[in-house]
């Protein structure tokens, strides 16, 4: 897939999901649902009918041109924005329009921002110890004592994003690429079973892109994960299926080859 | 010991507390020497000391807001005025028929307004007991209740500051009415004792000082421990980065009703002992100038750091002790120079400034 430098790291990562699965029920292989979603901003439908399935394991990647709707979509699966109307189930038993965001953590959707957002003045151990899933509440972090099983979880997935020699280092102090390995360590720790990725490429070079590809293959399976990407190239790397939004609505799906085939993907996008 | 460990690899807070503690023992030892001893602490400076420590809680209360969460808010005076008013009312209690009208039942403000009965909200107060739940729950649940509304639909930034300002601004102007029932425009004054000590002896100063002491101390420390620990680093992320917090699965607007309110009790505790010392409060401890004067403190003192809350707070105070002795006109002009030159040139604050020429 890729014949840049590869980084030396351990087995696939294979932390148990702490989400009860059951709670979920995932018998039918979907782990997402987003059926005839629709929201507007002031007049403009940002979504517009959307319908949306993302398998358990699946890696998928979404594309478009700005203002597709790609953030907004993100927006709604987190409980950030609220559609006017459509559905939006996580597994077969959890309706997310009915959650608030820490509820929707909680039940296993992570996501990282566009621009990458780490906790700057705290150090790189310190931001996976906070994101680690467990207990959120005032009292219960006020009691927290670090077990040496979460500091071993920790250190396991310093490892998996590479940055286990920059762990006692200040998160604002990382370069632009580590931070956003940071951001996916930090859904990592969360045990997510969906992670949404946007833009995990934006301002990296082309190794630490490579060496992207390589964290979010490894990631799925274990995962489902959404990745939003401008880069084509990347998108490509990643050899997944691929989804084309357009004006709020799918316009085509299927392998980047046959997206890319696609007249209408090329009208719309990729023939700019 | 727990006091070790959330202490450990602070010199700031620890010197700061070591200090306080020396400070506790050499000054009862000051002014309990003969009046005509060249180093006799008269009981004037003693009070001057013991406001400056209740200063120093109040500041201590805000940096924990806005240097750890991020708020800043413009209306903490409104909380000290409340425990000092809920003290107040005690105080006022004990005077008893030793009013000027002799009354044994109504405070004199209350007899000069015709009225015949204690309002019910004055009732308890007589209890000291009573009262300093008060000092802590009346300020917590107003800081409770305005910290639901505004958080929970998420207020932020210099919204949230202005709404924290007009709060204060509110609470002066109906503390103003004589209608209120807590002495209009004149407060409440005249006290003669506390818990049966009078107000004007040298020992109960003295104690009143080691109260402020160490009403600081414990509360200081109780906010470093919070700093310390996970929820503290939950604190700081919310300031930082706010939406990664909440998509991190905390309930953001939990942690800053809590620390807030936590807050506000710190402030209500220090209004407390601040008005047995100055013998008065009067709405004019609610005007928005006093909450912006705090901020002013732990700006120059060094935000986010809590010792440089204490010293803004006291180095402030004392230049201004001093500053209207000598050139009364000329303190607000430095007191603003100060700020824009700490701005400019320490943007964070004295204790910034230390710790860099410390750890160079």
């Amino acid at each position: 897939m890729t014949d840049g430098p590869s980084h030396a790291r351990g087995p696939v990562f294979d932390a148990e999901v702490a989400t009860d699965l059951e709670q979920s029920d995932l018998s039918h292989g979907t782990l997402l649902y987003m059926e005839d979603v629709s929201v507007s901003f002031d007049g403009f439908k940002a979504i517009d009918g959307l319908n949306f399935y993302v398998n358990v394991g699946e890696l998928r990647c979404v594309i478009g041109p700005n203002g597709a709707g790609k953030t907004t979509m993100m927006d709604i699966i987190t409980g950030k924005t609220r559609p006017d109307k459509g559905n939006c189930w996580f597994g077969q038993r959890l309706d997310l329009l009915a959650m608030d965001e820490a509820e929707i953590v909680h039940a296993g959707i992570g996501r990282k921002f566009q621009k990458p957002t780490v906790f700057e003045q705290h150090r790189v151990f310190e931001n996976l110890e906070l994101s680690m899933a467990g207990p959120k509440s005032v009292w219960a972090t006020l009691m927290a004592r670090l077990t040496p099983e979460q500091k071993e979880r920790i250190e396991e997935v310093l490892d998996i994003i590479g940055l286990t020699q920059e762990a006692a280092r200040l998160a604002g102090a990382l370069s632009h690429g580590q931070k956003q390995w940071l951001e996916i360590g930090m859904l990592l720790m969360q045990n997510p079973l969906l992670l949404l990725v946007d833009e995990p490429a934006a301002g990296m070079t082309h190794q630490e892109m490579d060496r992207t590809v390589e964290l979010l293959g490894s990631l799925a399976g274990e995962h489902s994960l959404v990745v939003v990407e401008h880069d084509m190239d990347f998108v490509r790397a990643l050899d997944s299926r691929v989804t084309v939004l357009h004006q709020g609505r799918v316009l085509a799906e299927g392998s980047m080859d046959e997206v890319q085939s696609d007249p209408r993907v090329v009208e719309v996008y990729l023939g700019e | 010991m727990a006091v070790f460990r959330i202490l450990q690899g602070d010199r700031g807070s620890q010197v700061f507390l070591l200090a306080l503690t020396v400070t506790l023992i050499v000054v009862p030892v000051l002014a309990t020497l003969p009046a005509d001893h060249a180093l006799h602490l008269s009981g004037y400076s003693l009070t001057l000391l013991g406001k400056y420590l209740t200063y120093a809680l109040l500041a201590v209360a805000v940096d924990l807001v806005w240097g750890y969460l991020g708020i800043l808010s413009l209306g903490h005076a409104a909380f000290f005025a409340l425990g000092g008013y809920a003290m107040g009312m005690y105080l006022m209690r004990q005077i008893g028929d030793r009013g000027v009208y002799g009354n044994p039942d109504l405070p004199d403000f209350m007899v000069f307004l015709n009225w015949h009965e204690l309002p019910w909200f004055w009732h308890g107060f007589d209890q000291f007991w009573f009262a300093m739940l008060m000092v802590m729950l009346v300020p917590g649940l107003l800081a409770f209740v305005f910290g639901w509304f505004a958080f929970r639909s998420r207020v932020t930034g210099v919204y949230l500051s202005i709404i924290t300002q007009a709060l204060t601004y509110a609470l002066m102007l109906a503390f103003f009415r004589n209608e209120m029932g807590f002495g209009g425009n004149n407060g409440l004054t005249d006290f003669k004792e506390i818990l049966g000590f009078s107000l004007q002896s040298d020992a109960t100063r003295l104690g009143l000082f080691i109260a402020s002491g160490v009403a600081l101390g414990v509360g200081y420390l109780a906010c470093r421990g919070i700093v310390e620990s996970r929820l503290g680093k939950v604190v700081v992320a919310i300031r930082d980065a706010e939406d990664r917090t909440r998509f991190t699965g905390y309930r953001v607007e939990h942690f800053k009703l809590a620390i807030f309110t936590f807050s506000a009790v710190l402030a209500g505790i220090a209004g407390a002992l601040y008005v047995p010392q100055v013998g008065i409060i009067n709405p004019s401890e609610f005007q928005p100038l006093n909450s912006i004067e705090v901020v002013v403190w732990v700006a120059i003192g060094g935000r986010a750091t809590l010792y440089g809350a204490v010293l803004g707070a006291l180095g402030v105070n004392y230049a201004k002790t001093w500053f209207t002795a000598v050139l009364p006109e000329a303190w607000l002009f430095a007191l603003g120079g100060l700020f824009v030159l700490v701005t400019l040139f320490l943007p964070r604050g004295v204790a910034g400034w230390m710790h860099r020429v410390n750890t160079r």
